[in-house]
């Protein structure tokens, strides 16, 4: 077994794991930054055609400032094609790039993961030494992700739903949702079913942020092992396990909350003909990227926490790992231990 | 004497003014038309509409059946009971659900009023359009219903007799009719031959008997539950016109309806859970409960419309009788009065003045307004009731008063919305949800629509079979302006969670198969035929869902705002389809519905918001707005309680809209053409310079020129001798289209002034482009093609207007919108690999 990673830096004392997840999230702006500045990136890209079309379309054609509010009715009618093509580009564009940013949540875990757990120098390194590390181990969690958030889906929107809720409790003729007398009951039958899809596939997607944290922890190859462990944690200590990740989210839909109200305020001026709100509501628009990253950042802080709290440590051999030639003197090998071997 | 007999004539001793009462409504002159019963379009002819009278008393029993309920089917009862054959009549199938059979009688008094004898009746049998898949009304739409398909819960209608009131028993004489009778199953037309004609000025009083089975509602009429609405539900008459014979065309998805004026008395049987929950044309008079049913007497017009006369002096009738029933309807009544509303709205007012004249009394009758409301959906009816009211005012102000004194707002439950945007006379069906705003136009649009009907095919009773543009487009038309003065641009949402947010995507991520793929909604997994598994598996991993949508788009967060002018929208829906068929075209004959439907609603919509450019660009000194308004007002006063056609239209038009300019070659263009206008605009403007190369002298040689003596000037003077000179400026306007209509030209420079000229239909016809050459000390900084944006018609905007600055903020500001939603997105993506 390899040198299992220690943390200083994790340490919440008395106080709440959030807050402690939280503060050891912000403190890492190399990951962070690199998370945000990667998916800025991607949507960068995915964005230029916008730009180019817009540009394009306005040039001497409409009084500048009248196009910067609202797109009016006509300019959606004059450029019907150039705008089914743009949403054609950025819808294609944006689903590949979907997939780019899946696979680069699945670096990013691991290089967040190795940076939470060592305080020492060289974040950048340890961030991409950790994304390297963990990779395939998370890509292969990924997958089950995936395949348990279909469960879920079977469950709380598909087949299983409507035959036994729509169909069977509602009495809904095939579970058709027009047969019902209420659009009310339509309604409410909607949101529970949403809100079941929205809490099963938060629950897996903790679930899998704590079997990160274990897979880390522990260092273990099998993502099936890590989760079925993790699984079991859960069950065992369901509060200590979600609260603090339920704080975050908490706190992350106040503070987007927040922020997308300021923004419409903001955006609102735009129809006033103030153009320099525009700057603040590019910022704005920024902020918004780095919180959540630095908020799914303190998520893994405090699943590694809460890991490090309630999962025991496994059983290492101190000395599996030494320095030190047969029959001579041998020393066990730490994370901080500086050694050399001269010849 | 059958049980219907006794009530009916007891129903006359009740009311003696039941029957066809005097009306101003006159003959129409118009040449013969040998086509008989398949009348051809006459182009050119005014006053072809039908002049004769058609009164109804029908009695109607309504009985709800349980689900499996079934008559006996002719052909298997008379397999089950040996030789005895079934009587003609009793094949009604039951569908598998709880449904409703409606079996009626009515009494028709048929005033012939035209100088032709009758020879034969012609009716509309409406609901056999749905009684299977290839009647004409299903086969066109593919046997789908506003996106349903039919499998079961067919409607259907058997005549069971129809009879003289003499006694003469015509039953045996009836015959269906369609185009290819033999092998169509459309059962929509009956022919009844008479054996005596009906002679000129005649009275002809007809009985028919029939039974129907109510069709769950898929299009406008039927039932949902205990929801009924029932329209066009009983033997119709067609509309017979001097010169073209019966006018009855069969049941078309792509037509309305076109029937004579006339009274309706109309008694109905039903369920005693309807008493108090059933409202019709015209007004309920009458409500008797006995045991488990109740019976209800409507009468339309009102008693009160009938004894009195309108503003215009009409004795008001209607064409047309429906009626909404619903146990759940809550009931809202309010009055609407047209002080309120000239109060809110003075300008109107003054615009309606100048526009009609001195003698215009800008006065209307007090209207009730029932509004019925589904219970949890009570808070909107206030405003139902405020739309209604905006139409009463705005139409009544500009088309003449709103004649009868109620008017009734049917909100049609869940599941029953097709039902939904309807119109009768007095009564029309809305259609909202929950959670909506007003900003949001549900119900505001639908309801002004709707209302708005009340005139045009209500009071101008046009042929929605022939001319559908004559109500549907002139509606929504006046409808938009209404929803404009009334409640603004309207928002544009995306819902989640059935809850709208303000706003839209610039973008669904991941489309088509392979997007799905990426984007994780749909995993496609591969063929399992091998193993004998014939099912197509697929992974789901992200559905999608209102919280969880909600979460990862953050749409407060990357939403961008769209606001919609509803001026604007028919121009969207004209662009789908701008020049295939003519406006002035039959239903059947377009080359599909959506032309039909872009020619007859958005086209015509467009070409009317158009006429006041058209106006102004015609003769400057004309008001656009006005002269349209006065053209349209001229219109529905002229033929109020009577059927226009086209040219009926156009005649009145041009008599009323105050403006010496001959409409009749535009309107055909217009609404005879398929062509389409597309204005551009381009400039180039430079400085006057020096010439360079060699000039030739007063004295006839070639030198060079002498700009050796600017280099001695000095920087201030050469900036002065700059300055002088003037800006040439190169500009040129082209058409692209056949329509060619007069539009103005506008330029604008530095100094703020302003030049306008015309560009006329004459020389748009000799040329298609025109060439303007322009010097001035000052530079242009804007040069516009129809400079007041008024021409709607115009295909593409976006090229008539030119200026010398460029916005460089809104594409920074719309790029941002798409990344932020991208960024959004891909963070949720993000989070699902780690």
């Amino acid at each position: 077994m390899a040198n299992q990673p220690t943390s200083r830096s994790l340490d919440p004392g008395d106080g709440a794991v959030f807050l402690t997840a939280l503060m050891a999230a912000v403190k890492r702006p190399a990951a962070w930054g690199t998370t945000a500045l990667g998916i800025a990136a991607m949507g960068l890209f995915a964005a230029t055609p916008v730009y180019r079309f817009v540009d394009l379309s306005l040039e001497h054609r409409y009084e500048p400032g009248s196009q910067r509010f609202n797109l009016d009715e006509t300019f959606w009618q004059d450029h019907a094609g150039g705008i089914e093509v743009v949403r054609s580009q950025l819808a294609t564009t944006g689903g590949f790039l979907a997939l780019a940013a899946f696979l680069f949540g699945c670096f990013t875990a691991g290089g967040w993961l190795r940076l939470l757990l060592d305080p020492g120098r060289g974040y950048g390194r340890l961030f991409f030494a950790g994304g390297a590390r963990y990779f395939w181990r998370f890509l292969r969690l990924a997958l089950v992700v995936l395949v348990l958030a279909h469960v879920v889906g079977v469950l709380t929107q598909g087949v299983i739903w409507r035959e036994l809720v729509l169909e069977g409790w509602a009495g809904w003729e095939g579970g058709q949702a027009e047969n019902s007398t209420s659009e009310l009951t339509v309604a409410r039958l909607g949101w529970a079913s949403d809100f079941l899809h929205l809490l099963g596939l938060s629950i897996v997607l903790s679930w899998a942020l704590l079997t990160r944290a274990r897979i880390v922890l522990e260092n273990r190859q099998s993502a099936l092992v890590a989760g079925s462990m993790t699984f079991w944690t859960l069950l065992r200590h369901p509060f200590a396990t979600l609260r603090p990740l339920v704080c975050l989210v908490a706190l992350e839909f106040a503070g987007l909350l927040g922020l997308a109200l300021l923004f419409r305020a903001l955006e609102s001026g735009l129809a006033g003909g103030a153009g320099w709100v525009f700057i603040p509501m590019l910022l704005i628009s920024a902020f918004a990227l780095v919180l959540r990253e630095i908020l799914h950042g303190a998520r893994y802080a405090a699943a590694l926490i809460v890991s490090k709290r309630l999962v025991r440590p496994m059983p290492t051999d101190p000395w599996g790992d030494r320095i030190g030639g047969p029959g001579g003197p041998q020393y066990p090998l730490a994370e901080d231990d500086e050694f050399s071997v001269a010849m | 004497m059958p049980t219907q007999k006794l009530l009916l004539a007891s129903l006359a001793a009740l009311f003696p003014s039941i029957g066809p009462p005097a009306t101003a409504l006159g003959p129409s002159a118009g040449p013969p038309n040998p086509q008989g019963d398949a009348p051809e379009p006459l182009r050119g002819v005014e006053g072809i509409g039908g002049t004769n009278l058609a009164s109804y008393r029908i009695r109607a029993r309504l009985e709800e059946r349980p689900a499996g309920t079934k008559d006996a089917n002719p052909a298997e009862a008379g397999e089950a009971e040996g030789d005895q054959a079934a009587e003609p009549g009793d094949a009604l199938l039951a569908p598998p659900r709880p449904h409703y059979t409606l079996e009626g009688s009515l009494t028709l008094t048929l005033e012939n009023r035209g100088p032709d004898p009758l020879e034969e009746l012609f009716f509309h049998v409406y609901w056999n359009a749905f009684s299977n898949d290839q009647s004409i009304f299903l086969e066109d739409t593919g046997g789908r219903l506003r996106g349903t398909l039919l499998t079961d819960e067919w409607g259907l209608t058997e005549i069971q007799r129809v009879s003289l009131v003499d006694g003469e028993d015509l039953t045996d004489s009836i015959e269906w009719r369609a185009p290819g009778l033999e092998t169509s199953a459309d059962r929509t037309v009956l022919r009844v031959p008479l054996t005596e004609p009906l002679a000129p000025d005649g009275t002809l009083e007809v009985e028919v008997e029939w039974r129907s089975v109510v069709p769950r509602v898929r299009r406008r009429t039927g039932s949902k539950d205990n929801f009924l609405l029932i329209a066009h539900w009983f033997p119709k008459l067609g509309v017979y016109e001097h010169g073209r014979g019966w006018n009855c065309h069969p049941f078309s998805s792509r037509t309305e309806f076109y029937a004579d004026f006339g009274t309706y008395d109309v008694m109905l049987d039903l369920p005693a859970e309807f008493r108090d929950q059933v409202f019709g044309s015209g007004e309920r008079t009458l409500q008797n409960t006995n045991g488990d049913r109740v019976e209800v007497l409507f009468r339309a017009p009102a008693e009160e419309d009938r004894r009195g006369t309108d503003a215009l002096g009409h004795s008001p009738l209607v064409h047309d009788f429906a009626f909404a029933a619903d146990p759940d309807f809550v009931v809202v009544s309010d009055t609407f009065k047209f002080s309120d509303w000239a109060d809110a709205y003075p300008e109107q007012v003054d615009l309606a003045r100048e526009a009609f004249g001195e003698e215009f009394e800008p006065a209307q009758r007090d209207v009730t307004v029932d509004v019925l409301i589904q219970p949890e959906r009570e808070v909107q009816a206030a405003r139902h009731f405020r739309a209604t009211s905006a139409a009463l005012f705005f139409y009544g102000l500009w088309f003449g008063e709103y004649p009868y004194k109620r008017i009734t707002v049917v909100d049609p439950p869940w599941g029953g919305r097709a039902a939904g945007g309807m119109e009768y006379q007095t009564l029309f069906t809305a259609g909202t949800r929950l959670f909506t705003r007003e900003s949001m136009a549900t119900p505001e649009g639908v309801t002004i629509h709707e209302a708005g009907h009340q005139w045009f095919q209500g009071l101008l009773a046009s042929n929605e079979f022939e001319a559908a543009w004559l109500d549907e487009g002139f509606n929504s038309w006046a409808d938009a302006e209404v929803q404009y003065l009334v409640y603004g641009d309207q928002h544009q949402t995306t819902n989640y969670a059935s809850v709208p947010f303000d706003g839209i995507q610039w973008a669904r991520f991941g489309s088509g198969a392979s997007g799905r793929a990426v984007t994780f909604a749909e995993l496609r997994l591969p063929s399992l035929g091998w193993l004998g598994i014939d099912s197509r598996l697929a992974l789901q991993p992200m559905r999608s869902s209102g919280f969880l949508d909600m979460w990862r788009e953050q749409p407060l967060l990357s939403l961008m705002p769209r606001r919609v002018d509803p001026r604007d929208q028919s121009r969207s829906r004209y662009l789908r389809a701008p020049g295939v068929d003519p406006v002035d075209t039959w239903g059947w004959h377009c080359r599909d519905v959506g032309v039909h439907r872009t020619n007859t609603y958005a086209r015509t919509a467009t070409v009317m918001r158009s006429m006041p450019a058209l106006f102004e660009a015609s003769d400057s000194e004309v008001d656009g707005q006005r002269a349209l308004f006065s053209g349209m007002r001229s219109y529905a006063e002229g033929w109020r309680f009577r059927h226009p056609y086209p040219d009926d239209f156009f005649a009145a038009f041009q008599a009323g809209d105050g403006v010496d300019l001959d409409l009749d070659p535009l309107f055909e263009d217009l609404f005879r053409g398929t062509g389409t206008v597309d204005w551009t605009i381009g400039v180039s403007q430079r400085r006057a310079g020096d010439p360079k190369g060699f000039v030739m002298g007063a004295d006839g040689r070639f030198a060079t020129y002498p700009d050796g003596q600017d280099d001695e000037e000095d920087g201030e003077d050469e900036e002065e001798a700059e300055d002088a000179k003037l800006w040439l400026q190169d500009v040129v306007v082209q058409r692209e289209g056949a329509l060619c209509l007069p539009v103005e030209i506008e330029f604008e420079w530095e100094d703020g002034e302003t030049e306008r000229l015309v560009w006329t239909r004459e020389e748009q016809q000799e040329k298609r482009w025109l060439r303007i050459e322009l010097s001035r000390s000052e530079r242009l900084v804007r040069a516009s093609v129809d400079p007041d944006a008024g021409y709607f018609l115009d295909t593409d905007r976006s090229n008539n207007n030119w200026f010398r600055p460029t916005d460089h903020v809104a594409p920074v500001r719309w790029a941002e919108r798409a990344f932020t939603q991208l960024c959004q997105r891909l963070h949720w993506q993000k989070g699902l690999g780690g």
